[in-house]
């Protein structure tokens, strides 16, 4: 709520209960005044009755006394009085008496003034003085009822009055202590807003002397209400940080200037080390490019020369093409002898294979010899045990035995003749054996002899023809030489062409290098201006740091 | 906030409170000033009583009665509510009504009610009654009774003092013990003035019928000479007076001052105070509690219960007067004594 809305809201309030009070007020005074407006005439009614009853009691007393007609028509009328005023009591319209115990006595009352005004207009027509006297009296019964009946209603009055009174009473206390109430309220609750708004506006007011002092580690809490003060509250803090904000981000761009300085700095020591750097090297450029210059001179010259070799190189190589073809055609006819011979050495070769082939049939047949051989052998051996066994069973039977003991000598005998052949046969084998083993060496170092004379023939041809595809080969490569040479020729008239084309470029970029060199110089001289302004700018940021450490951030 | 802004807001703050004290002081006294008030009438002693058998208009006792309630309660501020025979049909129905209504004390007029109280004293032993012209033996039934016989012999004295002929007449209502003390008294005051003369004592046997009473007084003073009537018969009395006045006789009245109904005839009447002692009696009622401090109450000419109304119609000489002066003042000493029967 606006400041505004606030001040007139506590006016309002404070005029709202003061008419809330006032209301309060003529309400009660209104209902007291409604609230009854028969008790009073009731009251004087009920007087005016027992005064009319004493008035009649009177007359009858004097009527007792004195029976005239004046004194009859006396009693008569105050009968009459009595009556409407008992008849208006009666009825309910003009009467509040409405009480259980009211209703008794006015009923009493009026049940008792019937009989009596009854017996009373019966002794006035009889003039019967005795009763009318004693009529008069027996009113006083009629009068102790509307004394009764008159003490109630007073007593109904008076509470009513006591009550007027206390409501009275009770609505000015009311009234007092609501207005008390409302002075003592409304005066704290505008002491207190008085003194909330004075606190909050010092709160701002104090905050913004130490803005202004620089101190921005001011920390306002952030209002809940919406008024001018609490919008002028957010504003300040919004300002505060915002100011916090500039403070800060401008340090952090201080320290980023420093940094970018220094990088700067560096990068322009740097760069003018390069550009240095270049200078130098253009110059040594400028130099090999003279350099190149003075070779490409050697260059041209040697590509001369190298022209006129070729063309002697070209002559040459024309006339080994011829010589080729010569040493061609000789090996060709190398090769066709080469063949012949060839043949000769495959037939020699069968032949010899089949004086192995028999030679080694011989080897067999002598094997199977010595085989043979062997068992005789073993057979003789066989037989000596044999003999043996037979001597000693002939021994053994002793005299019976003599006959086969020398039978047994005779085998024995046999025996050993057996094995001493099979000896001389064994040395017989061994010997053709060993013959036969010469020849076999013999013919396998023929047939290996053969053999590497066919390799050897092989190799020959192999060597023809590979002598033969070799100069082929020399020839084309000859053939070749002589285009290439060509080629190399009219490639050395290009090359001779381009180092012309490039001592022109090396002129042109010794040129250049003059310029390069020149810009560099500029260049070193604007980095130089660069670096001042760098050293200029952290001069300003120095300054600034000094500005910016009257700002106060944090409490 | 400076100081001096805040020494206003505690001055502001003191007469604040200074003023709420003040309110609360002033409803306080508000509230007090409402507790002195008269009693209203629920608080107030309520008596019942019935009356005798004629009721009110009798002339004689229950009109002296009425008069002595009116009395305390236009003084006292007591209220009463009365019963009659005549609307209640009998004193059972009578005393049960007065005691449904819740009277603090409950009176019966003359020995006629008697039975009728007793019965309903006995039904209710905590209801405290009164008993006017009798005595009772019930604990909560207290009694006015007077020395009749001591206004009676006043009485006689007077009538021996004006008698002619020498012959009196005594009219009694019912024969009674009561009224038996009104003949023994009159009859020994008559003798104390006129040794002479002599009493013609009649009962008419009601107390109501004034008819009776003149038929009576008339045949008492033309058979016996009779020239001075003592009317002790209620309202046949008031018959008996009304004759005499006729016959230019002389009477008595009883209970009350009843010159008013014959005052060519009536020389003065046996007075019972019977309002004076019902408020003297109520009062002290009232004023015990609601209890009697004696339970039996008796009342002559010391208590002024008691008297002669005023002496008219005849002239009595210095003499005579100082004699009724004299025997007065010997009842009340106590030197002359009534004999009763």
């Amino acid at each position: 709520m606006k400041l505004q809305g606030k001040l007139l809201l506590n006016a309002m309030v404070s005029l709202i209960a003061s008419l809330a009070l006032v209301g309060y007020i003529i309400v009660q005074l209104l209902q007291m005044n409604s609230q009854n407006q028969t008790l009073v005439p009731d009251m004087l009614n009920v007087q005016q009755l027992n005064a009319d009853m004493g008035a009649l009691s009177q007359s009858l007393d004097n009527y007792s006394f004195s029976m005239t007609e004046s004194n009859k028509a006396e009693v008569t009328g105050q009968i009459e009085a009595v009556n409407a005023k008992i008849t208006q009591l009666n009825n309910p319209e003009e009467t509040s008496l409405d009480t259980e115990e009211q209703m008794k006595w006015l009923a009493s009352l009026s049940d008792k003034f019937k009989d009596l005004s009854d017996a009373s207009l019966k002794a006035l027509n009889e003039q019967d003085s005795t009763e009318a006297k004693r009529q008069a009296t027996r009113i006083q019964g009629i009068q102790n009822d509307a004394y009764r009946l008159d003490l109630l209603t007073k007593e109904r009055y008076d509470l009513y009055t006591s009550n007027l009174t206390a409501d009275i009473e009770l609505t000015w206390e009311i009234a007092l202590v609501g207005a008390v109430v409302l002075l003592v309220g409304f005066g704290v609750f505008n002491v207190i807003f008085a003194r909330r708004l004075a606190r909050r506006t010092r709160t701002l007011k104090d905050a913004a002397v130490r803005i202004a002092d620089g101190d921005l580690s001011v920390s306002l809490e952030k209002a809940k209400g919406k008024d001018e003060l609490d919008e002028l509250n957010g504003a300040f803090i919004l300002m505060t940080d915002n100011l916090r904000g500039i403070v800060r981000s401008i340090e952090n761009s201080g320290g980023v200037l420093d940094r970018v300085a220094s990088e700067l700095d560096g990068q322009n020591d740097k760069m003018q080390e390069i550009v240095s750097q270049v200078a130098t090297s253009t110059e040594e450029l400028a130099i090999g490019s003279q350099r190149i210059a003075e070779d490409l001179g050697h260059t041209v010259e040697t590509v001369d020369g190298m022209q006129r070799n070729f063309e002697v190189n070209l002559s040459e190589t024309q006339q080994s093409s011829s010589a080729t073809e010569e040493a061609l055609r000789f090996v060709e006819h190398g090769e066709s002898v080469m063949r012949e011979q060839l043949q000769i050495t495959t037939q020699n070769r069968a032949a010899m294979s089949e004086l192995e082939k028999t030679v080694l049939e011989l080897e067999s047949s002598a094997e199977r010899i010595t085989t043979m051989t062997q068992h005789v052998a073993q057979i003789a051996k066989q037989t000596t045990l044999l003999s043996l066994n037979a001597s000693i069973e002939a021994a053994r039977a002793g005299e019976a035995g003599k006959g086969f003991a020398v039978v047994a000598g005779e085998v024995n005998k046999l025996a050993e003749q057996s094995d001493s052949a099979a000896r001389e046969i064994f040395t017989t084998v061994e010997e053709i054996a060993g013959a036969m083993t010469r020849v076999k060496g013999s013919v396998e170092q023929s047939l290996t002899l053969f053999q590497r004379q066919e390799e050897a023939s092989n190799t020959t041809e192999q060597s023809f023809a590979e002598i033969s595809s070799q100069v082929r080969r020399i020839s084309g490569s000859v053939n070749k030489l002589s285009e290439d040479m060509q080629q190399s020729r009219r490639l050395s008239e290009q090359v001779q062409q381009a180092i012309e084309n490039i001592s022109a470029v090396t002129e042109q970029s010794a040129a250049g290098s003059e310029e390069i060199t020149a810009s560099t110089d500029e260049q070193k001289r604007s980095f130089q201006e660069i670096g001042g302004k760098v050293k200029e700018l952290l001069h300003v940021r120095e300054e600034m740091q000094r500005e910016l450490a009257r700002f106060k951030l944090d409490a | 906030m400076n100081w001096g802004v805040y020494m206003l807001m505690n001055k502001k703050i003191k007469s604040l409170t200074a003023m709420l004290a003040l309110a609360v002081t002033v409803s306080l006294t508000a509230c007090s000033s409402d507790q002195a008030n008269t009693a209203s009438a629920a608080e107030r002693p309520e008596i019942g009583v019935v009356l005798s058998e004629v009721g009110l208009g009798d002339q004689s006792y229950s009109d002296a009665a009425f008069r002595g309630l009116v009395k305390v309660r236009d003084e006292d501020g007591v209220l009463f509510d009365y019963r009659e025979i005549e609307k209640t049909g009998t004193y059972d129905e009578a005393f049960k009504q007065l005691v449904e209504a819740k009277s603090d004390l409950i009176i019966g007029l003359g020995f006629m009610v008697k039975e009728s109280l007793e019965k309903s004293a006995k039904e209710n032993p905590d209801q405290q009654y009164l008993i006017v012209d009798d005595k009772s033996d019930l604990p909560n039934v207290a009694s006015i009774t007077f020395k009749e016989e001591e206004g009676s012999y006043l009485a006689g004295v007077v009538a021996g003092m004006t008698t002619k002929s020498n012959h009196v007449g005594f009219l009694g209502g019912v024969e009674s013990d009561l009224l038996a003390k009104f003949q023994a008294g009159y009859e020994q005051g008559v003798k104390a003035a006129n040794p002479q003369a002599d009493v013609k004592t009649v009962y008419a046997g009601d107390f109501g019928a004034p008819d009776l009473g003149t038929k009576i007084a008339a045949s008492m003073m033309k058979d016996d000479g009779v020239d001075v009537i003592y009317a002790a018969a209620g309202l046949t009395g008031v018959g008996a007076l009304q004759e005499a006045q006729k016959e230019g006789k002389y009477a008595i009245g009883v209970d009350t001052d009843q010159f008013f109904i014959a005052e060519k005839a009536v020389i003065t009447s046996m007075v019972k105070h019977i309002d004076n002692s019902i408020l003297s009696v109520v009062r002290t009622f009232n004023e015990n509690g609601g209890k009697f401090p004696q339970k039996d109450m008796v009342f002559g000419l010391k208590e002024e219960g008691v008297g002669v109304a005023p002496i008219r119609i005849i002239e009595l000489t210095p003499e005579q007067q100082a004699q009724i002066d004299d025997l007065t003042q010997k009842l009340i000493s106590g030197s002359v004594t009534i004999q009763l029967p």
